[in-house]
């Protein structure tokens, strides 16, 4: 090459502050020239993003290791795709449900001698509760579009989102039991049928609410009500209470079941 | 690597060689289609297709030319693509590839060919740059520039009339 091109022109032609015919010239010589060519200012940020475009295009990410068990298991490729985005199944939310556990552990082992092992009782339903309300929905939920886009009707998708927040809170949960030194009578899986009560029942108020709305209910609801249990004496986690919560989610699931027809995409009214 | 041996890597898959191209080719590409379009969005857009038809097509490259000039006939047809899709036909100032002109070109600098060229009016040289340095076809110069074939065809053939005169 018999000349090269001054990196200063080069950025006036990026600003287009070149004149015509001296850009049509300069555009010339950076087709045969790589040298020249180099001294073209990059923003790297721009260049990073413009790549994981293409990227993402010629080879697409591989599905991760939930998706292909998933899929092992005989779910329907979309559909473990839906889970394996699931905020339920992030990091965050993981490490959420895990710290108000570890919270409520604590907190009932302090005081081991007056039944302070309820505040974990009481916790723990809430979190399946408070996964189907707030981990899913436009603002906090970066698969939204995709999930909102499935070939899934929307009453499968929010039976699936219950499922996927379950199948991580509950184990859990049953992590953390053993190390609250609650009275035997109340077993393993005091906390178990309240859980599932007050998830249907959430799922049963977004039928009418905003599912946010349904879960900030009956969180607030259960919590009031354990509050006014404990302090009237009442012994909410026997086997009385137990087939109370049994009851409420079987007429629950049934409610749900009947309104089936109502819930839209975002599992809302319509 | 050449870019030439990079190319023969992406037609046995390899990501990292076209990354490598992306990485060399991108920029420039990037700013010379934001002289034939005014929309980021499109340039963007016509950027990203050019890379992704490279990584289906790198076999098509028969190792004659430089690859930067291949390139740029992958990308600036892209963006006509895209013009043509949006239908709304932009663009600020046409310019060059592969052809005796654009060798020519390369070569003079700032010399007769370009105060020929600085001669002709503003939509005379868009044609120019278009047909003769951009290399495309009437028609592809036509949807580039937004008008019709036969005034790409009645333009390029007075200015090349001009350009004759003035360098008799």
């Amino acid at each position: 090459m018999s000349w090269h091109v001054d990196a200063s022109d080069i950025h006036r032609y990026q600003e287009a502050a070149l004149d015509r015919v001296a850009a049509a010239s300069l555009e010339a010589h950076l087709t045969d020239c790589g040298e020249c060519r180099s001294l073209v200012v990059v923003d790297r940020d721009w260049l990073e993003r413009s790549w994981s475009t293409i990227a993402e295009l010629v080879e697409p990410s591989r599905p991760g290791v939930v998706e292909r068990t998933l899929t092992r298991l005989g779910v329907p490729s979309h559909v473990a795709r839906i889970v394996a985005v699931s905020p339920a199944l992030r990091i965050s939310f993981l490490l959420a449900v895990v710290l108000v556990m570890a919270f409520a552990a604590v907190a009932s082992t302090s005081n081991p001698t007056d039944g302070t092992y309820r505040v974990f009782l009481i916790v723990a339903p809430l979190l399946p509760v408070a996964g189907v309300a707030f981990a899913y929905g436009r603002l906090v939920d970066p698969a939204y579009d995709l999930t909102l886009a499935s070939p899934i009707d929307s009453f499968r998708l929010l039976l699936l989102r219950v499922v996927t927040v379950l199948a991580v809170s509950i184990p859990v949960g049953l992590v953390a039991w053993p190390m609250v030194p609650a009275p035997s009578a109340f077993g393993f899986t005091a906390w178990l049928l309240p859980a599932l009560a007050l998830t249907l029942v959430t799922l049963a108020l977004s039928s009418r609410f905003e599912v946010w709305l349904a879960g900030s209910m009956v969180g607030g609801g259960w919590v009031a009500a354990m509050v006014i249990a404990v302090a009237e004496g009442y012994e909410t986690f026997d086997t009385r209470a137990q087939i109370g919560y049994a009851v409420l989610a079987l007429l629950a699931a049934v409610a749900v079941m009947v309104r089936r027809e109502r819930y839209d995409r975002e599992g809302t009214p319509r | 690597m050449t870019d030439a041996e990079l190319l023969a890597a992406i037609v046995d898959r390899q990501v990292d060689s076209l990354r490598e191209l992306h990485e060399r080719h991108a920029p420039w590409l990037a700013a010379r289609l934001a002289h034939r379009a005014a929309d980021p969005t499109l340039v963007e857009d016509a950027l990203q297709e050019t890379f992704v038809a490279v990584w289906r097509k790198a076999g098509d490259y028969r190792g004659e030319g430089e690859v930067a000039a291949w390139l740029w006939g992958i990308a600036i047809r892209k963006l006509i693509d895209r013009l043509r899709r949006d239908r709304v036909p932009r663009f600020e100032r046409p310019s060059v590839v592969e052809s005796a002109e654009e060798s020519v070109l390369a070569g003079i600098g700032y010399g007769e060919l370009g105060e020929v060229m600085a001669r002709l009016s503003p939509e005379l040289m868009a044609v120019v740059q278009a047909r003769i340095l951009d290399g495309l076809s009437t028609r592809e110069a036509a949807r580039l520039l937004g008008i019709p074939t036969g005034t790409v065809k009645t333009r390029l053939m007075r200015a090349k009339q001009i350009m004759r005169e003035q360098l008799a």
